[in-house]
């Protein structure tokens, strides 16, 4: 009975799932460290916290336990916080540490994204 | 093998003592109310995930494991939780956000 | 130097660092401009107790702590949510 359903859900599909599952807490937890290390390193540097600035970002996830997640996960990636998710449930309001890291950030987001979207 | 892994341990701790250090001489330096809301989720989760690694190394146990794995995703899931509650509380007392602080003007009051 | 004096001092240093490093936030709490900056700063002064406990862990050799640990991590991130929800309400009724 048990082993049933096991060997009926072992299809191709849940084991690409699983297995995008686990790239994506490989990642984070990736994230997480270079995250810390980052943030300290300006500390060290010297910088007081200026240069920063507020951008909305439009995700393309389609389920909302999708965009809690992704929500969380743009806390703890490096020189951006979420402060808020905007009326239509699309938009994620984002602070930004220094305004001039974008690029970067619009990278990592969209990787997070594509992970989460495989994973689904 | 066990003297081994006491340097690494006594290493560790004295590494994520100077990282907690860092983030609070962070909190006074920086001048905006968001980017000392960055210092506090990132850099002090960083520094108590390395003493969190630092007990597992030292006591080989299943129990410890698994506790401290609780504590660590209560760090990483709620403190996301609690900056976006802060920042929205901020964001509706009208503070901007690229702005550095103004410094409070106290009111004298004349008799 | 033996290991596990070694260990015993590394533990100590630990401590004093972490307890000077708790000066900071405090006076953060006393100087800053508006609430939330307060909010903020005691958040950061009680992960720097969940630092020191998890120290005199090691020190001690007690692993029994760590379930205070759990539950100081727990009110950290509550504490914050219920005083930003208080201040909240507070400047809705004006």
């Amino acid at each position: 009975m048990f082993w049933d359903t096991i060997k009926k859900s072992l299809t191709v599909k849940t084991i690409k799932r699983l297995y995008y599952l686990l790239l994506l807490f490989f990642y984070f937890c990736y994230k997480i460290i270079e995250s810390g290390w980052v943030v300290a390193l300006l500390i060290l540097k010297g910088s007081r916290g200026e240069h920063g600035g507020m951008l909305e970002y439009t995700t393309i996830v389609p389920k909302s336990w999708q965009l809690v997640i992704l929500f969380n996960m743009l806390s703890m990636t490096p020189g951006s916080l979420s402060v808020d998710i905007l009326e239509d449930g699309r938009v994620i309001q984002v602070h930004l540490l220094r305004i001039a890291d974008k690029e970067q950030f619009l990278a990592v987001t969209t990787k997070i994204e594509r992970l989460l979207i495989k994973a689904l | 093998m066990n003297e081994v892994i006491e340097y690494i341990v006594g290493t560790l701790i004295i590494i994520s003592a100077l990282v907690v250090l860092i983030a609070s001489v962070g909190i006074v330096r920086f001048r905006n109310l968001y980017a000392r809301m960055h210092v506090v989720t990132k850099v002090s989760s960083f520094g108590l995930l390395l003493l969190l690694i630092a007990l597992n190394l030292l006591s080989m146990k299943f129990r410890i494991l698994i506790e401290s794995l609780i504590i660590f995703h209560v760090l990483i899931f709620l403190s996301p939780i609690s900056a976006h509650v802060t920042a929205k509380v901020a964001l509706w007392l009208n503070e901007n956000p690229s702005a550095p602080d103004k410094e409070v003007e106290e009111t004298k009051e004349k008799e | 130097m033996d290991s596990s004096t070694f260990l015993e001092y590394a533990a100590v240093a630990g401590l004093w660092i972490m307890t000077i490093s708790l000066v900071f936030p405090l006076w953060r709490l006393f100087k800053g401009p508006s609430l939330p900056d307060r909010v903020v700063a005691l958040d950061q002064s009680a992960v720097i107790i969940v630092g020191i406990i998890i120290c005199d862990i090691i020190y001690s050799k007690n692993e029994m702590e760590l379930d205070v640990v759990l539950v100081v991590s727990f009110l950290l991130a509550m504490g914050s949510m219920i005083i930003a929800r208080f201040l909240y309400k507070q400047n809705a009724e004006k």
